[in-house]
Protein backbone atom coordinates (compact mmCIF):
# COMPACT_ATOMS: atom_id res chain seq x y z
CA UNK A 1 0.00 0.00 0.00
CA UNK A 2 1.30 3.40 -0.90
CA UNK A 3 0.88 6.10 1.68
CA UNK A 4 1.45 9.78 1.44
CA UNK A 5 5.07 9.54 2.43
CA UNK A 6 5.77 7.46 -0.66
CA UNK A 7 4.06 9.73 -3.14
CA UNK A 8 6.23 10.85 -6.01
CA UNK A 9 7.97 14.13 -5.49
CA UNK A 10 6.05 16.16 -8.05
CA UNK A 11 2.73 15.06 -6.65
CA UNK A 12 3.92 15.88 -3.15
CA UNK A 13 4.87 19.41 -4.09
CA UNK A 14 1.62 19.92 -5.95
CA UNK A 15 -0.26 18.56 -2.95
CA UNK A 16 1.42 20.91 -0.52
CA UNK A 17 0.80 23.83 -2.87
CA UNK A 18 -2.90 23.01 -2.89
CA UNK A 19 -2.79 22.91 0.91
CA UNK A 20 -1.15 26.30 0.80
CA UNK A 21 -4.04 27.82 -1.06
CA UNK A 22 -6.77 26.33 1.06
CA UNK A 23 -5.16 26.66 4.50
CA UNK A 24 -4.59 29.95 6.29
CA UNK A 25 -0.86 29.48 6.61
CA UNK A 26 1.50 28.22 3.97
CA UNK A 27 3.15 25.72 6.27
CA UNK A 28 3.12 22.03 5.49
CA UNK A 29 3.68 19.24 7.99
CA UNK A 30 7.31 18.68 8.90
CA UNK A 31 8.92 15.25 9.07
CA UNK A 32 12.06 14.49 11.04
CA UNK A 33 14.13 12.17 8.89
CA UNK A 34 17.10 9.81 9.22
CA UNK A 35 18.94 7.44 6.91
CA UNK A 36 16.62 4.70 5.56
CA UNK A 37 18.73 1.90 7.05
CA UNK A 38 18.99 3.56 10.48
CA UNK A 39 17.89 1.36 13.36
CA UNK A 40 15.66 4.17 14.64
CA UNK A 41 12.00 3.55 13.91
CA UNK A 42 10.47 6.50 15.70
CA UNK A 43 11.44 9.26 18.13
CA UNK A 44 9.48 10.85 20.93
CA UNK A 45 8.75 14.57 21.00
CA UNK A 46 11.26 15.03 23.80
CA UNK A 47 13.96 13.15 21.95
CA UNK A 48 13.45 15.35 18.89
CA UNK A 49 13.56 18.51 21.02
CA UNK A 50 16.70 17.41 22.80
CA UNK A 51 18.44 16.36 19.59
CA UNK A 52 17.84 19.71 17.90
CA UNK A 53 18.92 21.58 21.03
CA UNK A 54 22.07 19.48 21.30
CA UNK A 55 21.08 18.06 24.67
CA UNK A 56 21.12 14.53 23.28
CA UNK A 57 24.39 14.19 21.41
CA UNK A 58 23.93 10.68 20.03
CA UNK A 59 21.12 9.13 18.03
CA UNK A 60 19.17 6.84 20.37
CA UNK A 61 19.92 3.09 19.96
CA UNK A 62 22.60 3.63 17.34
CA UNK A 63 25.84 4.36 19.20
CA UNK A 64 26.42 7.18 16.72
CA UNK A 65 27.17 10.81 17.40
CA UNK A 66 24.22 12.73 15.97
CA UNK A 67 25.00 14.87 12.93
CA UNK A 68 22.09 17.27 13.31
CA UNK A 69 21.11 19.06 10.11
CA UNK A 70 19.47 22.45 10.39
CA UNK A 71 17.86 24.65 7.77
CA UNK A 72 17.88 28.36 7.15
CA UNK A 73 15.91 30.31 9.76
CA UNK A 74 13.77 31.76 6.96
CA UNK A 75 12.62 28.39 5.67
CA UNK A 76 9.06 27.23 6.31
CA UNK A 77 10.21 23.94 7.85
CA UNK A 78 12.58 25.70 10.25
CA UNK A 79 9.93 28.15 11.35
CA UNK A 80 7.43 25.40 12.02
CA UNK A 81 9.82 23.11 13.89
CA UNK A 82 11.25 25.78 16.18
CA UNK A 83 8.04 27.69 16.84
CA UNK A 84 5.64 24.76 17.27
CA UNK A 85 7.81 21.99 18.66
CA UNK A 86 10.90 23.46 20.27
CA UNK A 87 9.10 26.62 21.30
CA UNK A 88 11.88 29.11 20.66
CA UNK A 89 11.80 32.39 18.79
CA UNK A 90 14.65 33.06 16.33
CA UNK A 91 16.27 35.54 18.74
CA UNK A 92 16.13 33.09 21.63
CA UNK A 93 17.45 30.27 19.50
CA UNK A 94 20.48 32.30 18.42
CA UNK A 95 21.31 33.16 22.06
CA UNK A 96 20.86 29.56 23.08
CA UNK A 97 23.15 28.38 20.28
CA UNK A 98 25.83 30.95 21.17
CA UNK A 99 25.78 29.86 24.82
CA UNK A 100 25.86 26.22 23.76
CA UNK A 101 28.75 26.62 21.36
CA UNK A 102 31.04 28.59 23.64
CA UNK A 103 30.35 26.69 26.83
CA UNK A 104 32.03 23.55 25.61
CA UNK A 105 28.81 21.59 25.28
CA UNK A 106 29.33 20.59 21.67
CA UNK A 107 29.22 21.69 18.08
CA UNK A 108 26.30 23.37 16.35
CA UNK A 109 24.08 21.65 13.78
CA UNK A 110 25.27 21.45 10.20
CA UNK A 111 23.62 24.09 8.03
CA UNK A 112 22.06 22.81 4.82
CA UNK A 113 19.88 24.95 2.59
CA UNK A 114 16.56 23.59 1.36
CA UNK A 115 14.54 20.42 1.93
CA UNK A 116 16.04 18.65 -1.11
CA UNK A 117 19.61 19.19 0.04
CA UNK A 118 18.72 18.03 3.55
CA UNK A 119 17.32 14.86 2.02
CA UNK A 120 20.54 14.31 0.06
CA UNK A 121 22.60 14.88 3.19
CA UNK A 122 20.55 12.51 5.33
CA UNK A 123 20.42 9.86 2.58
CA UNK A 124 24.23 9.95 2.63
CA UNK A 125 24.95 9.55 6.33
CA UNK A 126 23.90 7.06 8.98
CA UNK A 127 24.59 9.68 11.67
CA UNK A 128 22.47 12.41 10.17
CA UNK A 129 19.13 13.64 11.41
CA UNK A 130 17.24 16.45 9.69
CA UNK A 131 13.76 17.76 9.02
CA UNK A 132 11.92 18.45 5.79
CA UNK A 133 8.47 19.18 4.43
CA UNK A 134 6.60 15.92 5.12
CA UNK A 135 5.25 15.87 1.58
CA UNK A 136 8.79 15.43 0.26
CA UNK A 137 9.59 12.26 2.20
CA UNK A 138 10.46 9.37 -0.15
CA UNK A 139 12.50 6.14 -0.11
CA UNK A 140 15.81 7.97 0.22
CA UNK A 141 15.08 8.90 3.87
CA UNK A 142 13.08 7.49 6.78
CA UNK A 143 10.54 9.61 8.64
CA UNK A 144 10.82 9.01 12.39
CA UNK A 145 8.66 11.85 13.68
CA UNK A 146 5.84 13.83 12.15
CA UNK A 147 4.94 17.35 13.27
CA UNK A 148 1.45 18.28 12.09
CA UNK A 149 0.31 21.86 11.83
CA UNK A 150 -3.04 21.41 13.55
CA UNK B 1 59.36 50.77 30.86
CA UNK B 2 55.92 52.13 31.77
CA UNK B 3 55.74 53.88 28.44
CA UNK B 4 56.59 50.63 26.72
CA UNK B 5 53.79 48.80 28.53
CA UNK B 6 51.33 51.59 27.69
CA UNK B 7 52.26 51.26 24.06
CA UNK B 8 51.29 47.58 24.03
CA UNK B 9 48.10 48.25 25.97
CA UNK B 10 47.06 50.95 23.54
CA UNK B 11 47.94 48.74 20.63
CA UNK B 12 45.76 45.98 22.08
CA UNK B 13 42.84 48.36 22.48
CA UNK B 14 43.37 49.79 19.00
CA UNK B 15 43.35 46.32 17.48
CA UNK B 16 40.21 45.20 19.33
CA UNK B 17 38.35 48.31 18.21
CA UNK B 18 39.36 47.66 14.60
CA UNK B 19 38.33 44.05 15.04
CA UNK B 20 34.80 45.18 15.91
CA UNK B 21 34.33 46.64 12.44
CA UNK B 22 35.70 43.56 10.75
CA UNK B 23 33.41 41.29 12.77
CA UNK B 24 30.31 43.32 12.09
CA UNK B 25 30.76 42.86 8.37
CA UNK B 26 31.24 39.12 8.47
CA UNK B 27 28.52 36.94 6.98
CA UNK B 28 25.63 36.83 9.41
CA UNK B 29 24.87 33.15 9.31
CA UNK B 30 27.96 32.01 11.12
CA UNK B 31 26.22 31.45 14.42
CA UNK B 32 23.16 29.86 12.83
CA UNK B 33 24.98 26.62 12.11
CA UNK B 34 28.35 25.18 11.45
CA UNK B 35 29.82 23.22 8.60
CA UNK B 36 30.52 19.53 8.40
CA UNK B 37 34.26 19.68 9.01
CA UNK B 38 35.92 17.84 11.90
CA UNK B 39 37.65 21.08 12.92
CA UNK B 40 35.33 23.92 13.89
CA UNK B 41 36.58 27.45 14.52
CA UNK B 42 34.50 30.15 16.09
CA UNK B 43 34.87 33.28 18.14
CA UNK B 44 33.17 35.95 20.16
CA UNK B 45 33.88 39.50 21.22
CA UNK B 46 32.42 42.28 23.30
CA UNK B 47 33.35 45.93 22.91
CA UNK B 48 32.36 47.92 25.96
CA UNK B 49 32.35 51.55 26.97
CA UNK B 50 31.36 53.13 30.23
CA UNK B 51 31.68 55.98 32.68
CA UNK B 52 31.14 56.24 36.40
CA UNK B 53 29.62 59.08 38.40
CA UNK B 54 32.71 59.36 40.61
CA UNK B 55 36.45 58.96 40.47
CA UNK B 56 37.27 57.81 44.00
CA UNK B 57 35.87 54.25 43.79
CA UNK B 58 36.82 52.82 40.44
CA UNK B 59 34.21 50.10 39.99
CA UNK B 60 35.57 47.50 37.54
CA UNK B 61 38.19 50.13 36.73
CA UNK B 62 35.60 52.54 35.32
CA UNK B 63 36.04 56.20 36.27
CA UNK B 64 34.46 59.55 35.51
CA UNK B 65 35.81 59.73 31.99
CA UNK B 66 34.71 57.32 29.29
CA UNK B 67 36.78 54.20 29.17
CA UNK B 68 36.67 51.32 26.77
CA UNK B 69 38.47 48.44 28.40
CA UNK B 70 36.58 46.99 31.35
CA UNK B 71 33.90 45.12 29.39
CA UNK B 72 35.99 44.55 26.30
CA UNK B 73 36.91 40.96 25.57
CA UNK B 74 37.86 38.81 22.58
CA UNK B 75 37.83 35.03 22.44
CA UNK B 76 38.52 32.26 19.98
CA UNK B 77 37.57 28.61 20.08
CA UNK B 78 38.53 25.47 18.20
CA UNK B 79 36.70 22.16 18.48
CA UNK B 80 38.02 18.98 16.94
CA UNK B 81 36.07 15.77 16.55
CA UNK B 82 38.59 12.92 16.52
CA UNK B 83 36.20 10.02 16.23
CA UNK B 84 32.55 9.33 16.77
CA UNK B 85 32.90 9.69 20.54
CA UNK B 86 36.11 11.63 21.20
CA UNK B 87 36.49 15.37 20.78
CA UNK B 88 38.62 18.24 22.10
CA UNK B 89 37.86 21.89 22.73
CA UNK B 90 40.20 24.81 23.29
CA UNK B 91 39.19 28.37 24.08
CA UNK B 92 41.46 31.37 24.51
CA UNK B 93 40.22 34.71 25.86
CA UNK B 94 41.85 38.16 26.00
CA UNK B 95 40.38 40.74 28.37
CA UNK B 96 40.69 44.45 28.90
CA UNK B 97 40.03 44.09 32.63
CA UNK B 98 40.61 41.34 35.18
CA UNK B 99 40.85 41.10 38.94
CA UNK B 100 44.39 39.79 38.74
CA UNK B 101 45.92 42.71 36.87
CA UNK B 102 46.11 40.89 33.58
CA UNK B 103 44.29 43.61 31.68
CA UNK B 104 46.61 44.01 28.77
CA UNK B 105 44.61 41.75 26.48
CA UNK B 106 47.08 38.94 27.13
CA UNK B 107 45.42 35.75 25.88
CA UNK B 108 44.48 33.30 28.64
CA UNK B 109 43.67 29.62 28.20
CA UNK B 110 40.12 29.30 29.54
CA UNK B 111 39.08 25.88 28.30
CA UNK B 112 41.13 22.93 27.13
CA UNK B 113 39.47 19.58 27.49
CA UNK B 114 38.97 16.26 25.82
CA UNK B 115 35.54 14.77 25.95
CA UNK B 116 34.32 11.20 25.65
CA UNK B 117 30.68 10.60 24.82
CA UNK B 118 29.83 7.41 26.70
CA UNK B 119 26.14 7.21 25.77
CA UNK B 120 23.53 9.58 24.32
CA UNK B 121 23.07 11.09 27.79
CA UNK B 122 26.44 10.68 29.44
CA UNK B 123 29.92 12.03 28.89
CA UNK B 124 33.26 12.42 30.61
CA UNK B 125 35.69 15.28 30.24
CA UNK B 126 39.23 15.84 31.36
CA UNK B 127 41.22 19.07 31.22
CA UNK B 128 40.60 22.70 32.07
CA UNK B 129 36.93 23.55 32.40
CA UNK B 130 34.65 26.20 33.85
CA UNK B 131 33.81 25.78 37.54
CA UNK B 132 30.01 25.41 37.59
CA UNK B 133 29.37 27.95 40.33
CA UNK B 134 26.40 29.71 38.73
CA UNK B 135 23.69 29.49 36.09
CA UNK B 136 25.76 31.43 33.55
CA UNK B 137 29.19 30.15 34.58
CA UNK B 138 29.60 28.29 31.32
CA UNK B 139 29.03 31.35 29.15
CA UNK B 140 30.42 34.12 31.36
CA UNK B 141 32.30 35.88 28.60
CA UNK B 142 29.68 35.37 25.91
CA UNK B 143 27.82 38.66 26.19
CA UNK B 144 25.72 37.69 23.19
CA UNK B 145 24.23 34.81 25.19
CA UNK B 146 22.80 36.79 28.12
CA UNK B 147 20.49 39.81 28.40
CA UNK B 148 22.74 42.27 30.25
CA UNK B 149 25.95 44.21 29.61
CA UNK B 150 27.60 41.84 32.12
CA UNK B 151 26.28 39.17 34.51
CA UNK B 152 24.90 40.80 37.70
CA UNK B 153 27.87 41.82 39.83
CA UNK B 154 26.14 41.02 43.09
CA UNK B 155 26.98 37.41 42.61
CA UNK B 156 29.18 37.15 39.52
CA UNK B 157 31.93 39.48 40.51
CA UNK B 158 34.77 38.82 42.84
CA UNK B 159 34.03 35.34 44.06
CA UNK B 160 34.13 33.90 40.61
CA UNK B 161 37.18 35.67 39.35
CA UNK B 162 39.91 33.49 40.87
CA UNK B 163 37.91 30.25 40.81
CA UNK B 164 36.43 30.54 37.34
CA UNK B 165 38.26 27.49 36.02
CA UNK B 166 39.47 24.21 37.41
CA UNK B 167 41.82 21.57 36.08
CA UNK B 168 40.38 18.12 36.53
CA UNK B 169 37.65 15.78 35.43
CA UNK B 170 33.90 15.89 35.17
CA UNK B 171 31.03 13.52 34.52
CA UNK B 172 27.68 14.69 33.23
CA UNK B 173 24.48 12.90 32.45
CA UNK B 174 20.83 13.63 31.75
CA UNK B 175 17.95 11.84 33.44
CA UNK B 176 14.52 12.00 31.83
CA UNK B 177 11.29 12.10 33.85
CA UNK B 178 8.82 12.40 31.00
CA UNK B 179 7.78 16.05 31.15
CA UNK B 180 10.89 17.19 33.00
CA UNK B 181 14.53 16.22 32.93
CA UNK B 182 17.61 16.70 35.04
CA UNK B 183 21.21 17.40 34.07
CA UNK B 184 23.67 16.16 36.67
CA UNK B 185 27.32 17.19 36.62
CA UNK B 186 29.92 15.93 39.08
CA UNK B 187 33.40 17.42 39.00
CA UNK B 188 36.72 17.36 40.83
CA UNK B 189 40.09 19.00 40.37
CA UNK B 190 42.20 21.92 41.47
CA UNK B 191 41.60 25.61 40.98
CA UNK B 192 43.87 28.57 41.56
CA UNK B 193 43.77 32.25 40.86
CA UNK B 194 44.47 35.75 42.06
CA UNK B 195 42.04 38.38 43.26
CA UNK B 196 43.77 41.73 43.62
CA UNK B 197 46.69 40.68 45.84
CA UNK B 198 45.11 37.52 47.22
CA UNK B 199 46.53 34.27 45.92
CA UNK B 200 43.87 31.63 46.27
CA UNK B 201 44.18 27.92 45.68
CA UNK B 202 41.49 25.29 46.08
CA UNK B 203 42.98 21.85 46.19
CA UNK B 204 40.98 19.78 45.81
CA UNK B 205 37.83 21.46 44.57
CA UNK B 206 34.82 19.26 43.89
CA UNK B 207 31.09 19.50 43.63
CA UNK B 208 27.85 18.61 41.99
CA UNK B 209 25.53 20.66 39.87
CA UNK B 210 21.85 19.90 39.11
CA UNK B 211 19.92 21.66 36.37
CA UNK B 212 16.33 20.71 35.72
CA UNK B 213 14.29 21.73 32.70
CA UNK B 214 10.53 21.54 32.79
CA UNK B 215 8.68 23.21 29.96
CA UNK B 216 9.82 26.86 30.07
CA UNK B 217 11.20 26.61 33.59
CA UNK B 218 14.85 25.94 34.44
CA UNK B 219 15.90 25.30 38.03
CA UNK B 220 19.43 24.89 39.30
CA UNK B 221 21.22 23.93 42.49
CA UNK B 222 24.97 23.59 42.75
CA UNK B 223 27.32 22.93 45.61
CA UNK B 224 31.08 23.30 45.40
CA UNK B 225 33.51 22.37 48.15
CA UNK B 226 37.11 23.47 48.22
CA UNK B 227 40.02 23.04 50.59
CA UNK B 228 41.37 26.54 50.39
CA UNK B 229 44.73 28.23 50.80
CA UNK B 230 44.50 32.01 50.69
CA UNK B 231 47.10 34.65 51.39
CA UNK B 232 47.52 38.29 50.57
CA UNK B 233 50.93 39.84 50.15
CA UNK B 234 49.80 43.11 51.71
CA UNK B 235 48.04 41.50 54.62
CA UNK B 236 50.90 39.10 55.39
CA UNK B 237 53.30 42.04 55.33
CA UNK B 238 51.07 43.83 57.81
CA UNK B 239 50.82 40.75 60.04
CA UNK B 240 54.60 40.50 60.16
CA UNK B 241 54.51 43.60 62.39
CA UNK B 242 53.53 41.14 65.11
CA UNK B 243 56.75 39.15 64.61
CA UNK B 244 58.50 40.51 67.69
CA UNK B 245 55.52 39.91 69.99
CA UNK B 246 54.78 36.57 68.34
CA UNK B 247 58.26 35.30 69.14
CA UNK B 248 57.59 35.87 72.86
CA UNK B 249 53.88 35.36 73.40
CA UNK B 250 51.71 32.60 71.87
CA UNK B 251 48.53 34.67 71.42
CA UNK B 252 50.31 37.15 69.15
CA UNK B 253 51.67 34.29 67.10
CA UNK B 254 48.11 33.09 66.75
CA UNK B 255 46.92 36.55 65.67
CA UNK B 256 49.72 36.85 63.15
CA UNK B 257 49.17 33.41 61.65
CA UNK B 258 45.41 33.95 61.39
CA UNK B 259 45.99 36.42 58.58
CA UNK B 260 46.40 33.51 56.19
CA UNK B 261 44.17 30.56 55.44
CA UNK B 262 45.60 27.12 54.98
CA UNK B 263 43.69 24.06 53.88
CA UNK B 264 40.34 25.24 55.23
CA UNK B 265 37.07 23.93 53.84
CA UNK B 266 34.88 26.48 52.08
CA UNK B 267 31.43 25.66 50.71
CA UNK B 268 29.64 27.48 47.92
CA UNK B 269 25.91 26.85 47.51
CA UNK B 270 23.92 28.43 44.71
CA UNK B 271 20.36 28.19 43.44
CA UNK B 272 19.07 29.58 40.17
CA UNK B 273 15.86 29.91 38.26
CA UNK B 274 14.96 30.92 34.75
CA UNK B 275 11.36 31.18 33.63
CA UNK B 276 10.34 32.13 30.11
CA UNK B 277 6.69 32.99 29.77
CA UNK B 278 5.61 34.23 26.36
CA UNK B 279 7.83 37.27 25.78
CA UNK B 280 8.77 37.62 29.42
CA UNK B 281 11.81 36.14 31.03
CA UNK B 282 12.61 36.05 34.72
CA UNK B 283 16.07 35.06 35.88
CA UNK B 284 17.09 34.87 39.51
CA UNK B 285 20.02 33.43 41.44
CA UNK B 286 21.24 33.39 45.02
CA UNK B 287 24.39 32.06 46.59
CA UNK B 288 25.94 31.65 49.97
CA UNK B 289 29.54 30.99 50.88
CA UNK B 290 30.22 29.23 54.13
CA UNK B 291 33.77 29.58 55.39
CA UNK B 292 35.40 27.70 58.24
CA UNK B 293 34.58 30.63 60.57
CA UNK B 294 38.16 31.01 61.72
CA UNK B 295 41.44 32.49 60.55
CA UNK B 296 41.22 34.59 57.48
CA UNK B 297 37.82 33.62 56.14
CA UNK B 298 34.48 35.03 55.27
CA UNK B 299 30.83 34.19 54.86
CA UNK B 300 29.27 35.86 51.84
CA UNK B 301 25.88 35.84 50.25
CA UNK B 302 24.13 37.56 47.40
CA UNK B 303 21.17 37.41 45.06
CA UNK B 304 19.66 39.10 42.05
CA UNK B 305 16.43 38.99 40.13
CA UNK B 306 16.15 40.10 36.53
CA UNK B 307 13.11 40.78 34.32
CA UNK B 308 13.29 40.98 30.55
CA UNK B 309 10.65 41.47 27.92
CA UNK B 310 11.38 40.70 24.28
CA UNK B 311 9.70 43.17 21.91
CA UNK B 312 10.79 42.12 18.43
CA UNK B 313 14.52 42.86 18.31
CA UNK B 314 14.49 44.90 21.52
CA UNK B 315 14.68 43.50 25.01
CA UNK B 316 14.43 45.99 27.88
CA UNK B 317 15.51 44.65 31.27
CA UNK B 318 15.60 45.43 34.98
CA UNK B 319 17.85 43.87 37.61
CA UNK B 320 17.84 44.13 41.40
CA UNK B 321 20.72 42.74 43.38
CA UNK B 322 22.20 42.49 46.86
CA UNK B 323 25.33 41.06 48.41
CA UNK B 324 26.87 40.89 51.84
CA UNK B 325 30.31 39.86 52.97
CA UNK B 326 30.95 39.08 56.63
CA UNK B 327 34.47 38.57 57.67
CA UNK B 328 35.26 35.96 60.30
CA UNK B 329 35.51 37.54 63.74
CA UNK B 330 38.25 35.10 64.69
CA UNK B 331 41.07 37.64 64.57
CA UNK B 332 39.07 40.38 66.31
CA UNK B 333 38.14 37.98 69.13
CA UNK B 334 41.80 37.04 69.50
CA UNK B 335 42.73 40.72 69.69
CA UNK B 336 40.04 41.30 72.32
CA UNK B 337 41.36 38.29 74.24
CA UNK B 338 44.93 39.59 74.08
CA UNK B 339 43.77 42.89 75.58
CA UNK B 340 42.73 41.09 78.76
CA UNK B 341 46.22 39.80 79.52
CA UNK B 342 48.10 42.60 77.76
CA UNK B 343 45.89 45.68 78.25
CA UNK B 344 46.04 48.89 76.26
CA UNK B 345 48.61 51.22 77.79
CA UNK B 346 50.38 48.21 79.29
CA UNK B 347 54.10 47.43 79.53
CA UNK B 348 54.35 46.13 75.92
CA UNK B 349 54.18 49.71 74.73
CA UNK B 350 52.08 51.95 72.47
CA UNK B 351 53.41 50.23 69.35
CA UNK B 352 51.35 47.13 70.11
CA UNK B 353 48.28 49.20 70.94
CA UNK B 354 48.49 51.01 67.61
CA UNK B 355 49.03 47.77 65.75
CA UNK B 356 45.95 46.17 67.28
CA UNK B 357 43.77 49.22 66.46
CA UNK B 358 44.92 49.36 62.84
CA UNK B 359 44.37 45.63 62.58
CA UNK B 360 40.74 45.97 63.67
CA UNK B 361 40.18 48.73 61.11
CA UNK B 362 41.66 46.63 58.31
CA UNK B 363 39.44 43.69 59.23
CA UNK B 364 36.37 45.90 59.25
CA UNK B 365 37.17 46.88 55.66
CA UNK B 366 36.23 43.40 54.60
CA UNK B 367 32.77 43.60 56.12
CA UNK B 368 30.37 45.14 53.70
CA UNK B 369 27.10 44.94 51.91
CA UNK B 370 25.58 46.58 48.90
CA UNK B 371 22.58 46.82 46.65
CA UNK B 372 22.36 47.47 42.94
CA UNK B 373 19.57 48.50 40.58
CA UNK B 374 19.96 48.28 36.84
CA UNK B 375 17.82 49.22 33.85
CA UNK B 376 18.88 48.65 30.29
CA UNK B 377 17.93 47.48 26.84
CA UNK B 378 19.35 44.99 24.40
CA UNK B 379 18.93 45.46 20.66
CA UNK B 380 19.70 42.58 18.30
CA UNK B 381 20.70 44.64 15.29
CA UNK B 382 22.22 41.78 13.35
CA UNK B 383 21.83 38.03 13.48
CA UNK B 384 25.22 37.69 15.13
CA UNK B 385 25.45 40.98 17.02
CA UNK B 386 23.65 42.80 19.80
CA UNK B 387 23.97 46.28 21.27
CA UNK B 388 23.17 46.89 24.93
CA UNK B 389 23.07 50.02 27.02
CA UNK B 390 22.36 50.15 30.75
CA UNK B 391 22.42 52.36 33.81
CA UNK B 392 23.36 50.75 37.12
CA UNK B 393 23.08 52.32 40.54
CA UNK B 394 24.98 50.98 43.58
CA UNK B 395 25.06 52.09 47.16
CA UNK B 396 28.45 50.50 47.79
CA UNK B 397 31.31 49.48 45.59
CA UNK B 398 34.30 48.72 47.73
CA UNK B 399 34.83 44.99 47.48
CA UNK B 400 33.90 44.94 43.82
CA UNK B 401 36.71 47.27 42.95
CA UNK B 402 40.40 46.94 43.18
CA UNK B 403 40.55 49.67 45.78
CA UNK B 404 39.42 48.42 49.17
CA UNK B 405 37.60 51.50 50.40
CA UNK B 406 35.87 50.97 53.68
CA UNK B 407 32.34 52.16 54.33
CA UNK B 408 32.02 53.78 50.93
CA UNK B 409 28.29 54.08 51.44
CA UNK B 410 27.91 56.58 48.69
CA UNK B 411 25.81 56.58 45.61
CA UNK B 412 27.51 55.44 42.47
CA UNK B 413 26.03 55.35 38.99
CA UNK B 414 27.58 53.47 36.09
CA UNK B 415 26.51 54.10 32.50
CA UNK B 416 27.76 51.40 30.18
CA UNK B 417 27.18 50.03 26.72
CA UNK B 418 28.51 47.11 24.79
CA UNK B 419 28.41 45.52 21.36
CA UNK B 420 28.49 41.72 21.54
CA UNK B 421 29.41 39.68 18.50
CA UNK B 422 29.70 35.97 17.78
CA UNK B 423 31.42 34.71 14.68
Amino acid sequence: MRNITQMPLVKGVAFSMVLCVISVSCYADVAVVVHPSSSIESLTTRQVKKLFLGRLRMLPNTGREAAVVDQDADSASHKLLYSKLINMTPVKLRRYRAAYLFSGKGTLPVMVKGDEKVKDFVADSLSAIGYIDAALVDDSVKSVYLLSID
Amino acid sequence: MIRFVRFWQNLGLFLTQRLLFVLLFLPVHVIAASSEEALQLSGFASFGAGKLSRDDAPFLNYAEGWSFRSDTIVGGQAQYQFTNRWSSTIQVVARGFTFDDNDKFDPVLEWLFTSYQWSPETRFRVGRMRTPLYLFSDSLEIGYAYPWVRPPVDIYSYLLAPLANFDGVDFSTNVDFGEADLDVQIFAGVSRGTYIDFDIELSPIFGVNFVSHWDSLTLRYGVTLGYTDAASEGLSAFASNYDFFASQIPIFKEIRDSHETEDELFQYHAVGLQWDYENWSVISEAYTTVGPGKDFSNDAKGWYVSFTKQIQDFAPYMVFGYYKNEFSDDISSLIAESKITYPVGGPLGPELDGLREINLLILDDFNEKGRSYTVGVRYDFRQNAAFKVEVEYFDSTSQLTRAALSDSKQDTVLLSMVVDVVF
